[in-house]
């Protein structure tokens, strides 16, 4: 019995080496590629099966450590969430200073940048008090832009802050004209944020969509600053002067930063 | 100590008023935490407390508004005045359906004047403009309705304080 086992064992040792020994001659490699493509979908099989098995017992053992790990990832996508946050801010900031330095250098107009310190507490007034005042250079009257756009005009300087005067607001009138239109009318502002175009002579063929500059006269705007543009037509034909209703380009609740024209 | 909270909370309601709910309006409206901080003073506290702070704080809000200098101030006062000729002296009478009402009674004086003023200065009197003078009337009677419960318990809580400390 002791002899077989003997001779069992040394055969199979004999074995090993020799498939050892032709292995390392290459002499196996089409039969094992052969014998690889045969079972190779099978072994897929099962290492996916067994592999979900072994992963929920590995999982098991390993439990406290994925939790640290977790923990860790969403403390990771936290940071990265609100660093998206933040570049998505300066992306938009970079885009509107962009727009504002494009105005800068297409106009010609010297400008002092300000940021909107308050709105009018009442919602009826449309003012607004900005953070630069006669210290950075600010006078009554000068025009206030915002990423090219009119705004409104200084009313009150003090040495650190002014006041605005949007053009939405109720006592705020300025001469107008149409961009493809040879015609001019008065821009009012309307309690509750509205504009309305009034004294535009009743022949003028007014579209919807027709963009408002200012027009110059009075001299108290520049020409050619972009006002709005017209949303709704009143016509009656007893009247002399037609009206229009206009939308601005400026979200004026949203307004950050401003540009107060000097020249 | 008490005035020293009123005037913190009112400096923190202005500064609110202005600066943050100027941004985030409800469609294009803005509810006046201002007036309805007068309004709950003038309801809850002493009638000269109330007169101290229109007085005092309507300034502030000249000189952060584009209306003329002193309207705030004097706007403020009458509706003081106006809160006052509804509330018994020892403030018994002021129940939730009154201090409705008085709140109605004030916003509506308060944004009527102004959309008066306004429209004789700029000689339109615009249905838009009438519309628009409502719904601000509205909607700061609404946050009233929603706020002026937390006001009241403030002020009680403050009236409570003041009590304990004169010993009454």
């Amino acid at each position: 019995m002791k002899k077989i086992s003997f001779l069992i064992f040394f055969s199979i040792l004999i074995i090993i080496f020799s498939l050892l020994f032709f292995k390392s001659k290459g002499s196996f490699s089409s039969v094992d590629s052969g014998i690889t493509k045969v079972f190779s979908p099978v072994g897929m099989v099962f290492a996916n099966s067994t592999g979900g098995v072994k992963d929920f017992f590995s999982n098991l053992g390993n439990i406290g450590n994925l939790q640290k790990e977790n923990k860790e990832l969403r403390s990771q996508i936290n940071s990265l969430e609100s660093e998206n946050a933040r570049m998505t801010v300066n992306e938009k900031e970079n885009e509107a200073l962009k727009r504002e330095l494009g105005f800068k250098n297409d106009s010609g107009f010297s400008t002092i940048p300000a940021e909107i310190s308050f709105f009018d507490p009442t919602n009826i007034r449309d003012t607004i008090v900005i953070n630069k005042g006669s210290n950075d250079g600010v006078r009554t009257n000068m025009v206030a832009t915002s990423e090219g756009f009119l705004i409104g005009k200084v009313t009150d300087v003090y040495t650190t802050t002014s006041k605005i005067l949007l053009i939405t607001d109720p006592l705020s009138t300025l001469p107008g004209m149409m961009t493809t239109i040879d015609a001019t009318g008065l821009v009012q502002g309307q309690i509750g944020n509205g504009l309305q175009m009034t004294q535009i002579p009743q022949e003028t063929d007014l579209k919807k969509g027709e963009v408002i500059v200012t027009s110059g006269l009075g001299g108290e705007y520049p020409k050619g600053l972009m006002i709005g543009k017209v949303e709704s037509i009143t016509k009656k034909n007893n009247s002399i002067f037609q009206s229009a209703s206009l939308r601005t380009f400026v979200n004026f609740k949203a307004l950050e930063r401003i540009q107060i024209i000097k020249n | 100590m008490i005035i020293a909270i009123n005037i913190f909370i009112f400096i923190v309601t202005a500064y609110l008023q202005s600066s943050l709910l100027g941004r985030f309006d409800i469609l294009g409206l803005v509810p006046n935490m201002i007036l309805i901080l007068m309004v709950s003073i003038a309801l809850y506290r002493r009638t000269y407390e109330a007169y101290a702070f229109a007085f005092a704080f309507g300034l502030i809000i000249d000189s952060l508004s584009g209306g003329p200098f002193g309207i705030h101030t004097a706007i403020f006062m009458l509706t003081v005045f106006a809160a006052s000729l509804f509330v018994k002296e020892d403030h018994s009478n002021v129940t939730a359906p009154l201090s409705i009402t008085v709140m109605s009674v004030v916003s509506l004086i308060f944004y009527v004047t102004f959309w008066l003023t306004l429209s004789f200065q700029a000689k339109s009197f615009a249905l838009s403009g009438i519309i628009f003078t409502l719904e601000q009337v509205a909607i700061t009677v609404g946050f009233f309705v929603i706020t002026f419960p937390l006001l009241r318990k403030l002020f009680e809580w403050e009236e409570k304080k003041a009590d304990v400390r004169m010993g009454r």
